[in-house]
């Protein structure tokens, strides 16, 4: 993850809301510690199927 | 060990669980589960339902609750042993006992004090509660002193993984917590669904539940769809750290032996406490009674003797004496009610307090109880299916009382054996399509207008809304739209959900242990009243004896019709003393002249009573049994109506039977199948079934859930019958006619009780038919016909009906000479006290001068008063109804003195009102005619098609005329709708009745037709129907080929005013 590598897996959680909508959203989150020691989020979104980084994690 | 899922809910955890107990065993069962707990918030409603279904797919079940304490945290209690499941029923009895503090207003929610817990924790474990709301998470403390009474073999803290944000750190705080308190962890997966298709209705229902959409409860929904039952290693994956736990959760499934379905200590009072035998109590009780029925000479007393020693031998032999005697004081109980109840009124102290229904008539003991009204001898009743020599379980009884006495012996049974031993069996309203569309629709955020349309539209099956949606004329649009799709959805996976607990019409469960240790017992919606947390067949299951108390319409009815007549005539009226052959009465049955008659009123039935023309109580016997769901089924009803016309024609005609083994057991019914009876009797006659047997191939087809059940029976009955030498092909036909009848049929001494209130009912509505017409109304809502009809057809037969009047009129409807004067109760608005405190005013202060008058002195609001001149009650002043409203306007009222509570009102200055009336134009007949409609739901004076009649197009054929139409000729008619059915058994075929100035006449719109004009068919109340004439033996019908809305051209007519909207909307019956 930004050309580093994970170091810890803090916690994973996963959101599933308005699947009633135009914009569903289906994630899986996972909150991690780089190897540089940084705290970082970041979830895949499986509508889209891609990875992302959450901002202002 | 396996992982056992110890926290699990179903639909019974009202708008929260979304599967039903049967889906969460069977999917339990697939997905590897040896056992299985349900635990639902502060109820045990399903917990029955479960353990029966979870058994029958090879799941071990587990009992258990999510219980809700006083701080709104969460605990979830397991069942150990039968100890621990007293404890737990009392514990959630006790939770409810404080939830309805008011009548009439919402509930409160279930709470219990921990101390509760604390003290009456034996045989119960303990889990701390789920990941969001439980103790140990939201009160540590609270939690280690549970734990404390508990003890560490019997407390566990909870750990939970529903994927939310927060879980790793909550768990390490509850770990930390199990280690202080040294008690073990266990892994639970609070489940509410049992497959992740139900997961986004998961979401829906809590919108519901917190009357929101799914946008407004964000908070409150579980955010991702992970709390569904899951196989035991996916759920074992979720917890890597906590093998123990995972492990935990097998041992003390292991452990927790309790069966519900098991025998749970019930008995009901059975007089075994007495210095005398039961059986010798109840012995004296008949014989006294014998003396006093059959002490005269009246031909059968021998035979009488021999059946009352033969069935006190049964009674004895099968130990129920105290059965019969409990419904004896029961019984006794009512006629204290119904003495305190009908007061002095002598008329209806003639009538017994209530009546048998079902098959107890059959029983003489019954009789002599006065449990029944028949005489079981004379009417040759069987006792076959009442009681017999394999009876597995004890009958029911079924009781009928006018509605009054039934409320007050409802509290009276509760109080007489204590509200710990006696409570109303429960009855869980399920989601049909209107309401799924409404609480699923608002969820969603869909319009209101749309879904009150699509309401409108559905035929009652929620799985079909989708194919209701798609067939819209906008279906494109709305399926382009993920809401409405997701609608369409969940309406289908709704479909069948409890929604809510509510008590069943009048089932009592009495118990001589404490039945709170038997079954929560929680406070229903009416005052003094109790209901246990199971439905009829939960009941039925655990053996408990249900007594039905019911409140029946047609008796209330028939009680104030004698006293009305007593009032009027000074005739005392016996009714169980009339002729029972009355020439007069069965001329108007066999004509179909039966509108307001009890169960023969019906369109159905008019149009079976036209050719059957029954000539006596036993033909009336058969007529009640036979337009119904079963024989219609089963196939009966044709044979029997057309042989019953040979037979009129040849009398020598001998009817056919399926086989000729049958010939004898349906030899009454002309070779079919009538009566409930009856199945029992083919069962033995065609196939050797033991009584036993039959008993419970009736049983298995007289509940819900047992489609299983009845196949289950078939090949012994196929069997059975081929070893009497009946064709195999032959013996499938005959058990699917069997099938067919299933659970819809009455018993035959069922209805030989309607038939003999059927009788009772047609005999005053002939003799007596202002009279008749005046209790009729009074005892709104019931029957077929709404009020309005009613009217119109006893003006038809000469009544003559006055309209409310604020000076004469009653606050009920009564006779006025001859004529019925509607009473002040009818005007909307005007509730009965309303009704009763201006009569009361009127009878102390004299007669109203004038509205100034009125409104000075009637203790009614603004809005009553309004109403009462609107529609006409306050005529009698001589002014038009305009200027009426206009001075009432004007007048002012007195004026609460501040402070008070209302307690002193300031008098107004009865001064005249200054301001001149201007010219008020006068009331057209149209709008006389719908102000009466719309104020008092009926109208006593022109009909609206005697109003449109000259408008309608030429050749447009009146109930006058349509008679001396050729048959099968092309017809116009036109009228009011005033009953609409749509009968599951016609394959979607509507029926309707449409009034006009001079009578009724039937329409039959087959399916294509009804799909095409649906809206007008089901709102429309004026129309115009083209079609073909059909004169069928003494039937007449239009059967419909193009349908038209009168409403525009009222609308032109009656100079612009919305009569569609005004008058009464027809009667629906069956599917939608």
């Amino acid at each position: 993850m930004n050309r580093q590598a994970v170091a810890l897996l803090r916690e994973e959680w996963h959101v599933v809301e308005r699947w009633w909508t135009e914009e569903p959203v289906r994630r899986r989150y996972f909150e991690v510690v780089l190897e540089g020691g940084q705290n970082t989020i970041v979830f895949r979104d499986e509508e889209r199927g891609a990875w992302f980084t959450q901002r202002g994690a | 060990m396996s992982y056992v899922e110890l926290h699990c809910h179903s639909a019974y955890s009202f708008l929260d669980g979304a599967s039903l107990p049967e889906e969460l065993a069977v999917q339990a069962a697939e997905l590897g589960y040896e056992t299985l707990a349900l635990t639902d918030h502060d109820g045990l409603c399903g917990s029955l339902e479960f353990a029966h279904a979870a058994k029958a797919f090879g799941v071990r079940p587990i009992t258990g609750a999510e219980l809700t304490l006083t701080d709104g945290s969460h605990v979830t209690v397991l069942v150990e042993t039968s100890q621990g499941y007293s404890n737990l029923c009392r514990l959630i009895t006790a939770a409810y006992a404080h939830t309805r503090p008011k009548e009439g207003a919402e509930p409160l929610p279930p709470a219990l004090d921990q101390r509760r817990l604390e003290e009456l924790n034996g045989g119960l474990v303990c889990l701390s509660g789920c990941a969001r709301r439980g103790l140990a998470v939201r009160n540590p403390n609270a939690a280690a002193a549970l734990a404390r009474a508990f003890g560490p073999d019997r407390f566990f803290v909870e750990l939970q993984r529903p994927y939310e944000r927060g879980d790793t750190r909550r768990n390490a705080a509850l770990r930390a917590l199990a280690d202080a308190l040294g008690v073990p962890t266990v892994a639970t997966g609070d489940s509410h669904s049992h497959h992740p298709r139900r997961a986004p209705l998961q979401d829906a229902l809590v919108a519901v539940k917190h009357r929101t959409s799914l946008d407004g409860c964000e908070r409150e929904r579980r955010g991702n769809h992970e709390s569904v039952l899951i196989a035991p290693a996916a759920m074992a994956e979720r917890f890597p750290d906590d093998p123990g736990a995972v492990a935990q959760a097998g041992e003390l499934a292991a452990r927790l032996e309790f069966d519900l379905t098991e025998e749970l200590g019930y008995r009901y009072p059975d007089f075994s406490d007495g210095d005398e035998p039961a059986i010798v109590q109840l012995t004296r009780v008949c014989d006294c009674a014998f003396d006093e029925r059959y002490g005269g000479a009246n031909g059968h007393k021998k035979r009488a003797r021999a059946r009352l020693d033969e069935e006190l031998q049964l009674i004895g032999e099968l130990g129920l004496a105290g059965f019969f005697l409990l419904h004896w004081e029961v019984l006794e109980l009512a006629r204290e009610v119904a003495l305190e109840v009908r007061g002095a009124s002598a008329a209806r102290n003639v009538l017994p307090p209530g009546r048998g229904r079902g098959s107890s008539v059959g029983s003489i003991v019954c009789y002599l109880t006065g449990l029944s009204h028949v005489d079981p001898v004379e009417a040759e009743l069987s006792l076959g299916r009442f009681l017999n020599r394999e009876l597995e379980s004890v009958p029911d009884i079924d009781l009928d009382f006018p509605r009054d006495i039934r409320e007050k012996l409802i509290v009276a049974v509760t109080e007489k054996y204590g509200r710990e031993h006696a409570a109303l069996v429960a009855s869980f309203a399920t989601y049909r399509s209107r309401g799924a569309i409404r609480d699923l629709g608002k969820a969603l955020g869909l319009p209101f207008a749309e879904l009150e349309r699509l309401a409108r539209l559905t035929d009652g099956n929620p799985r079909r809304v989708q194919d209701e949606l798609a067939a819209l004329p906008d279906a494109a649009t709305k399926l382009a739209s993920p809401r409405w799709r997701a609608f369409g959805e969940l309406c289908a996976e709704i479909a069948g959900l409890p929604r809510h607990i509510s008590q069943h019409p009048g089932g009592m469960v009495i118990s001589t242990r404490p039945l709170v240790e038997l079954v929560p017992v929680q406070p229903a919606a009416m005052a003094g009243r109790q209901m246990c947390q199971w439905d009829k067949d939960s009941c039925d299951d655990a053996g408990f004896l249900k007594i039905d108390l019911l409140g029946l319409g047609m008796l209330s009815a028939v009680e104030e019709c004698v006293e009305q007549i007593a009032r009027v005539h000074g005739e005392t009226i016996d009714l169980s003393r009339i002729p029972l052959d009355d020439p007069a009465t069965y001329e108007d049955i066999q004509r179909a002249d039966t509108v307001g008659a009890f169960q023969i009123e019906s369109r159905a039935q008019m149009q079976s009573l036209l050719r059957t023309r029954p000539e006596h109580l036993d033909d009336l016997t058969v007529q009640v049994a036979l337009v119904r769901p079963g024989p219609i089924q089963g196939k009966a009803v044709h044979p029997y109506i057309d042989r019953r016309q040979r037979l009129r024609e040849d009398p020598d005609f001998v009817p056919p039977a399926d086989h000729p083994l049958l010939d004898e057991p349906l030899r009454s019914t002309l070779g079919v199948v009538v009566f409930q009876d009856q199945v029992l009797e083919v069962a033995m006659a065609l196939a050797g079934f033991t009584v036993g047997e039959a008993e419970g191939l009736r049983r298995a087809m007289s509940r819900r859930r047992s489609e299983a059940a009845i196949e289950a029976y078939r090949a012994r009955f196929v069997e059975g019958a081929q070893g009497r030498g009946v064709d195999e092909r032959k013996a499938h036909e005959i058990y699917d006619k069997l099938v067919g009848f299933s659970g819809f049929g009455f018993p035959k001494s069922h209805a030989a009780a309607f038939g003999l209130l059927a009788y009772q009912s047609s005999w005053l509505r002939h003799h007596y038919p202002a009279e008749f017409l005046a209790a009729l109304m009074n005892a709104q809502p019931m029957g077929f016909y709404p009020p309005a009809s009613l009217v119109r057809d006893a003006q038809r037969r000469g009544v003559e009906v006055l309209p409310p009047d604020v000076n004469v009129s009653e606050a009920k409807c009564v006779l006025e000479g001859e004529a019925v004067r509607v009473g002040l109760e009818y005007v909307q608005s005007v509730g009965s006290d309303d009704a009763e405190a201006i009569v009361g005013e009127r009878e102390r202060g004299g007669l109203y001068r004038g509205v100034v008058d009125l409104v000075q002195r009637a203790p009614a609001g603004r809005d009553e008063l309004e109403a009462l001149v609107a529609s006409g009650a306050c005529d009698s002043f001589g002014e038009p109804r305009r200027r009426l409203l206009w001075r009432l306007g004007l007048v002012p009222r007195p004026e609460t003195v501040p402070g008070t509570a209302g307690e002193e009102r300031q008098l107004a200055l009865p001064l005249g009102p200054t301001a001149e009336i201007p010219d008020l134009p006068e009331q057209t007949a149209w709008e006389r005619m719908l102000a009466d409609y719309g104020k008092t739901s009926l109208s006593v004076g022109v009909h609206p098609m005697e109003l449109l009649r000259p408008h309608l197009p030429q050749g447009t054929l009146s109930t006058l005329e349509l008679p001396e139409a050729r048959s099968d000729s092309e017809v116009t008619v036109a009228g009011m709708a005033v009953a609409r059915q749509r009968p599951a058994t016609a394959n979607g075929v509507v029926f309707m009745l449409l009034e006009d100035e001079h009578g009724q006449m039937n329409l039959i719109v087959p399916p294509q037709v009804y799909e095409r004009y649906r809206p007008i068919v089901r709102g429309e109340p004026l129309l115009l129907a083209r079609g073909k004439f059909e004169r069928r033996d003494r039937n007449q019908n239009v059967l419909v080929r193009e349908l038209e809305t009168l409403g525009p051209l009222a609308h032109r007519v009656a100079g612009g005013l919305d009569v569609g909207d005004v008058l009464p909307q027809a009667h629906h019956f069956g599917h939608r």
